[in-house]
């Protein structure tokens, strides 16, 4: 559970996210979709415990956050891969950071490797590895630690169509397999609606929410070919139309 | 095939190209300030069992402790700089004012400050190759990108797991393709400096050969100069095969794409 209160971040005298409230529960999903200078972002930043709140709070499980959670996991834009650390070192990351042993690293990344179908680049760099390879090295770093809260900013936007639905699809299936909750901001309207089951529509000049969509059919494997699937995301563009 | 055996054995390549030239300037001129490039080499030979070596050696050991102080010295102001932007907006400017100055023109203020022996010479060559070291760091620094950054901390890293896991291997290839940069200019420099005051080093032997207009010797002692510089290229080669094979593998890409 996640109660973010009067949360504002503000940068000298600019609001960049105004006084916003929001409570997310276990397991749910969330989409932050808004134009630029919104604030979806400082959101997340915010959530994950790396920016600071100028006022207002959040609390995780009914305790105040104030740095990064062991238990929150964050995928951003760009993978945040480490050039230097090949596939293993990647993954094993946030576990040898903790000082986890290193017989049980071995296992839990070969494991989760294996799941994610990246076992052969075990031993590869990051830039030897197409788009949609780093984005499940970047997904594989971050269930390692088993987190409760997974956050992820844009991951899909340097993927092509097919990519980007397959991941999106995994996406869910790890969602419903390790009952973690999803915040996820978005450019893209499809995977707003795809993968949301509340969808956070937000405006900027200050950056705040402008509405709350409910996604009734969240979960449903089909939904991408259903007339409902297209209803809603013309819903969510006239939400953003007109901010 | 040739390119493949070329780049398969690059030094023994580079020696044979320059001794054919070497001998071909040789034949055509004719004079004693160019001599047989054979004569030379068995000179440099007979003379490395004996008073050759000690000079390569003080000149190698000189570079050899100037290079790991600027190396930490360079190295610890530049990740300064380059983290804490507030103090680089004091020092930045200052240290542009100060970087393109030849630091040459200083020997004779070392000189006199730290006298005339090694401490002299060895601080001019550190800072020399310091500033060097201290802009590359610095400048690779401010360009790591914010999302690596913000992975690493959202893992709950300290600040010295993020010096470890991300800082230093980011800036270790950066630091030696600075030094590389910078050794060619500080053994010049050591070889004018080693003309003062000093009994000692390469470039004492190479002008002290000069004045006897034994041409020989002076030939012996640049090729000892040549193979310190290789020595210490070669090891910078190494330690970044071992260290960085990750960024020869970038660098494997850029070549690829520009095909």
């Amino acid at each position: 559970m996640i109660e973010i209160n009067k949360l504002t971040v503000s940068y000298g005298s600019k609001d960049v996210l105004a006084a916003t409230d929001l409570a997310i529960a276990d397991h749910e999903t969330i989409a932050v979709i808004g134009p630029s200078g919104c604030g979806k972002s400082t959101l997340l930043y915010s959530i994950a415990g790396l920016i600071k709140p100028t006022s207002g709070s959040i609390m995780i499980n009914g305790k105040s956050l104030l740095e990064p959670r062991m238990e929150t996991s964050v995928i951003l834009q760009d993978y945040g891969l480490l050039p230097w650390k090949n596939v293993y070192q990647n993954v094993a990351l946030p576990l040898s950071i903790r000082g986890v042993a290193k017989s049980v690293i071995e296992d839990k990344v070969n494991a989760l490797l294996n799941a994610l179908h990246i076992e052969e680049q075990i031993n590869k760099f990051p830039v030897q590895l197409s788009g949609g390879q780093q984005q499940r090295v970047a997904i594989a770093r971050a269930l390692i630690a088993e987190p409760d809260l997974l956050l992820m900013d844009e991951p899909f936007s340097a993927l092509d169509a097919t990519v980007r639905e397959e991941m999106q699809d995994l996406i869910l299936n790890l969602h419903q397999e390790h009952k973690l909750s999803l915040v996820f901001v978005t450019h893209s309207i499809e995977e707003a609606v795809i993968l949301g089951k509340r969808i956070i529509v937000m405006q900027p000049n200050p950056g705040q929410i402008k509405r709350i969509i409910t996604n009734p059919h969240f979960g449903d494997v089909k939904f991408r070919n259903e007339f409902a699937f297209h209803k809603l995301c013309v819903h969510v563009r006239q939400e953003m139309e007109g901010i | 095939m040739l390119s493949k055996l070329i780049k398969k054995h690059q030094t023994a390549y580079a020696t044979i190209v320059i001794w054919l030239i070497w001998y071909l300037i040789h034949l055509t001129m004719q004079t004693k300030v160019v001599p047989n490039p054979f004569d030379a080499i068995s000179t440099f030979v007979r003379l490395l069992s004996g008073e050759l070596l000690f000079h390569l050696g003080a000149s190698t050991l000189r570079i050899l402790i100037s290079i790991i102080f600027s190396l930490l010295i360079g190295g610890t102001f530049g990740l300064f700089l380059g983290l804490n932007d507030r103090f680089d907006r004091f020092f930045g400017p200052i240290l542009y004012l100060l970087y393109p100055i030849p630091k040459i023109a200083f020997l004779p203020v070392f000189m006199i400050l730290f006298g005339l022996g090694n401490t002299s010479k060895i601080i001019l060559i550190t800072v020399i190759i310091m500033f060097q070291v201290l802009v590359t760091i610095r400048d690779s620094v401010k360009g790591l990108s914010r999302t690596m950054f913000l992975s690493v901390r959202s893992t709950g890293a300290s600040k010295l797991q993020i010096y470890q896991h991300l800082i230093l291997p980011a800036i270790l290839p950066k630091a030696l393709t600075a030094l590389r940069l910078s050794v060619g200019t500080s053994i010049s420099v050591l070889f004018f400096a080693e003309n003062f005051a000093t009994r000692y080093g390469i470039g004492y032997f190479i002008m002290d050969a000069w004045t006897r207009i034994n041409y020989l010797e002076m030939y012996a002692g640049i090729i000892a100069i040549s193979l310190l510089g290789l020595f210490i290229f070669k090891s910078i080669d190494l330690l970044e095969q071992w260290a960085c094979n990750w960024a020869s593998l970038e660098k494997g890409e850029q070549s690829s794409y520009f095909k």
